[in-house]
C-alpha cells in the first residue's frame, strides 16, 4: 500500500484524516539476536503523538525529530539497559523475510503501564519502511473520521471504494475486538455472580427471618394475617431492606470512586506488564460511574429481593396458626 | 544395502557440496579419477564415485541467487570461498541494499556482517531455520556439513528416470530426531555420478523441500559439475529459489584471513 494514499483525504465521505501505518513486526533490540524482543512500529510523528495518546507517557527524552532516532518502551529499555543518547541496533526482518538490521539514537522511553507500549520499538515511518524494504509503503492506513458511530458505514463505503484492499472498521480490528470480546465477557460474569450473590443472600436472610418468626407469624394469621397480608409484609421488609442496602450502596460506591477517579488503582508497571498478555491490565486503572450505572444497580438490587423473598413469604404464608404457635 | 554416511557431506548436504565446498579429498588441482560402478553397486561404492566429483580442497564460485515470491522476485549476487569441509565465506555484492554483507561458516558456528550497522552477528538457535535473505534456503542448510551426514542413515532403494537419464534412488533416514529434515530422497545420475534430485520430508511424512540440479558442465581436469540448482520450499506458497553458479575455480589458493572474523568486518 502505498503511503500515498493520504492524498484521499476529504475525498471519503465520513474520513477526515488518513495516517500511514506500518508495524506489527517483532524485531530483535540489544547486542544478541533472541535476547530482547519487541514490536516495531513505523508511523508519521503525528501518529505518535496525537493517535497514540502518548503526551503523559514520555517518561524521559522526547519523540524524534530525526530520521536515524528511536523511541523505545520503558520494558525493551529496562531489558537492555539502553539509555537516552545510546545508540540501538534493531534487527528485523524484510517483507521478503530477509534480516534487516538498523541502528538509531534512543531519544524517548515511553511508559504506558502495556505491552503494547512497553515492549514497542517506535521508529519514524521512512527508517520503518526501510527496515521492511517497503519503500514509500505502509501495511495499513487508518483512516479517522469526527464520529464513532458511523464508522462501521465508512469502513462499508471505503470497501466499496478500495475493492483492492482489506477495510475493517475498529471495532473488529485487533486487538479492540479481541478486548472488546474479553471486557463483555468479564463484565457479563461479574455481573452474573453479584445478581447470583445477592438474591442469594436475600432469600437466606428472608428464610432465617421466617423461621425466626413462625410463632409471630401464627399469632398474626391468628389474629386475621391474610396469606396475601403475609406475603406483602415479607416482601414488603425485603423491598425496604433492598432500597435502604441500595442507598447505603451508592454512597459506598460514589465515594470511592470520587476519591479514585483522578488517580485511579496503580498495580505497578510488573504487574501490568505480567497480566497484560493475558487480561486487559494497564499499569493504572480508572473506575467508570455514570448516573445510569447507579440506577440500573439500584434497581436490580431491589428486583433481587423481589425475587429473593418472594419463595421465603410464600412458605411463611402457607403456615397454618396452630402448627405455628404449637411450635413454641 | 545400507550404509551410514561418515564421509560423505555432498549427499547429506546438497547445498553445502555446491554453496560451500566441502571435503579435502583431493590435493589441489589434482584430477578426479575415473570411477566404473558395476550393474548393482553398493551405497558406499556410490557414495564414493560422488565424491569424486563433488568433494574439493578449496573453490571460490560466483553465485547469482533469485529468489521468487509471492509479491515479488528478487536477485542476490554473490562471491563464494571455501576451504575443507569446515570453512566457507561469502560477500554479496548486488543488490545495493546487501552489498558488502558477508557470510563466515567455521565449522558449527555461522557469522554474518551486516555493514549499514557495522555489526557482526552469529545466526544460532532458530534463527538457523530461517530462510537466507527470505529465499527457500535456511541457514542451517547452508551449515550442513559432515556432521549433518553423520546423522543419516542411507540406502539403495532403486532405480529412476530424472529428465530421461537413469539414475539411483538413494532414501536417506535420520539417526539423530535433532535434524532439521528427519528423511531425504535424492537420485543420483549414473554416468556423471551427480546428485541431480533431492527431496527433503519431515517426520510426518511431509515434504518439506525439493530440489533440483541442472546444466553440468565440465571443469578443468574433467570434472563435472551441476551449475544451476532450483529449491522450491513446499511449505511456502509461491515460492522458489534459483542458484546459479557462474565462475568456479577449484583447487585455488585462498588466504587465511578469509576465513577469519577480521575478514567479516573488512571494509
Amino acid at each position: 500500500m502505498d503511503t500515498a494514499e493520504g492524498s484521499h483525504e476529504g475525498v471519503f465521505r465520513g474520513v477526515a484524516h488518513l495516517l500511514p501505518h506500518l508495524g506489527h513486526r517483532q524485531g530483535a533490540v540489544g547486542e544478541e539476536i533472541g535476547e530482547h524482543f519487541g514490536q516495531v512500529l513505523g508511523a508519521p510523528l503525528e501518529y505518535m503523538q496525537q493517535r497514540l495518546h502518548t503526551e503523559d507517557k514520555m517518561v524521559e527524552g522526547r519523540w524524534f525529530e530525526e530520521p536515524d532516532e528511536l523511541v523505545l518502551g520503558a520494558k525493551l529499555v529496562r531489558d537492555t539497559g539502553a539509555k537516552l543518547g545510546d545508540e540501538v541496533v534493531i534487527l528485523g526482518t524484510t517483507q521478503d523475510g530477509s534480516m534487516s538490521p538498523l541502528k538509531g539514537e534512543l531519544v524517548g522511553i515511553l511508559r504506558g503501564g502495556t505491552p503494547a507500549i512497553d515492549t514497542r520499538v517506535f521508529l519514524p515511518l521512512e527508517r520503518a519502511q526501510y527496515l521492511t524494504d517497503i519503500p514509500g509503503g505502509a501495511i495499513r492506513v487508518l483512516a479517522y473520521g469526527d464520529d464513532f458511530s458511523t464508522s462501521v458505514d465508512v469502513a462499508n463505503s471505503l470497501a466499496a471504494a478500495l475493492p483492492d484492499y482489506a477495510v475493517r472498521d475498529w471495532t473488529v480490528r485487533p486487538p479492540w475486538a479481541q478486548t472488546v470480546a474479553m471486557m463483555g465477557a468479564i463484565r457479563g460474569m461479574l455481573f452474573f455472580i453479584v445478581v447470583f450473590l445477592a438474591a442469594l443472600g436475600v432469600w437466606n436472610t428472608m428464610m432465617m427471618s421466617v423461621l425466626e418468626r413462625t410463632n409471630e407469624i401464627g399469632v398474626l394469621r391468628a389474629m386475621g394475617l391474610t396469606r396475601i397480608g403475609a406475603v406483602v409484609l415479607f416482601v414488603g421488609e425485603a423491598l425496604a431492606i433492598a432500597i435502604l442496602g441500595g442507598a447505603v450502596g451508592i454512597v459506598g460506591g460514589v465515594v470511592p470512586y470520587l476519591l479514585t477517579k483522578d488517580n485511579g488503582f496503580t498495580f505497578g508497571e510488573k504487574t501490568a506488564s505480567d497480566l497484560g498478555d493475558m487480561l486487559p491490565v494497564v499499569e493504572t486503572m480508572y473506575p467508570i460511574l455514570s448516573g445510569e450505572l447507579i440506577v440500573t444497580a439500584f434497581f436490580m438490587g431491589v428486583l433481587m429481593a423481589f425475587i429473593g423473598s418472594l419463595l421465603p413469604a410464600i412458605h411463611a404464608a402457607t403456615i397454618q396458626p396452630v402448627v405455628a404457635m404449637r411450635r413454641n | 544395502m545400507f550404509a551410514t554416511l561418515k564421509t560423505h557431506a555432498a549427499v547429506g548436504a546438497l547445498v553445502a557440496a555446491l554453496l560451500l565446498p566441502v571435503g579435502p579429498t583431493f590435493a589441489e588441482d589434482e584430477a578426479p579419477a575415473k570411477v566404473e560402478l558395476g550393474d548393482n553397486p553398493t551405497v558406499e561404492q556410490i557414495l564414493a564415485a560422488i565424491d569424486q566429483n563433488m568433494v574439493f580442497e578449496s573453490r571460490t564460485a560466483t553465485v547469482k541467487m533469485v529468489v521468487e515470491g509471492k509479491r515479488r522476485t528478487r536477485s542476490f549476487e554473490m562471491v563464494t570461498y571455501g576451504r575443507g569441509v569446515d570453512d566457507s565465506a561469502m560477500e554479496y555484492v548486488a543488490p545495493a541494499r546487501e552489498k558488502g554483507t558477508k557470510m563466515l561458516k567455521l565449522g558449527d558456528d555461522l557469522w554474518m556482517y551486516m555493514p549499514s550497522i557495522d555489526k557482526t552477528q552469529k545466526i544460532s538457535g532458530h534463527m538457523l531455520r530461517q530462510g537466507m535473505m527470505g529465499s527457500d534456503l535456511s541457514y542451517e542448510d547452508m551449515m550442513a556439513s559432515d556432521e549433518l551426514a553423520n546423522m543419516y542413515q542411507a540406502s539403495v532403494v532403486g532405480t529412476e528416470d530424472v529428465d530421461g537419464r537413469p539414475a539411483w534412488k538413494l532414501e536417506l533416514n535420520a539417526t539423530d530426531d535433532s535434524v532439521a529434515y528427519p528423511k531425504r530422497v535424492q537420485w543420483i545420475d549414473k554416468e556423471t555420478y551427480i546428485p541431480v534430485k533431492q527431496e527433503l520430508f519431515a517426520l510426518s511424512g511431509m515434504k518439506l523441500k525439493s530440489w533440483t540440479m541442472t546444466d553440468i558442465k565440465e571443469f578443468e581436469g574433467g570434472r563435472k559439475f551441476p551449475t544451476r540448482m532450483e529449491i522450491v520450499d513446499e511449505v511456502k506458497a509461491d515460492s522458489r529459489t534459483i542458484l546459479e553458479f557462474g565462475e568456479m575455480t577449484f583447487g585455488v589458493e585462498l588466504e587465511d584471513e578469509v576465513f577469519s572474523q577480521r575478514w567479516l568486518e573488512r571494509k
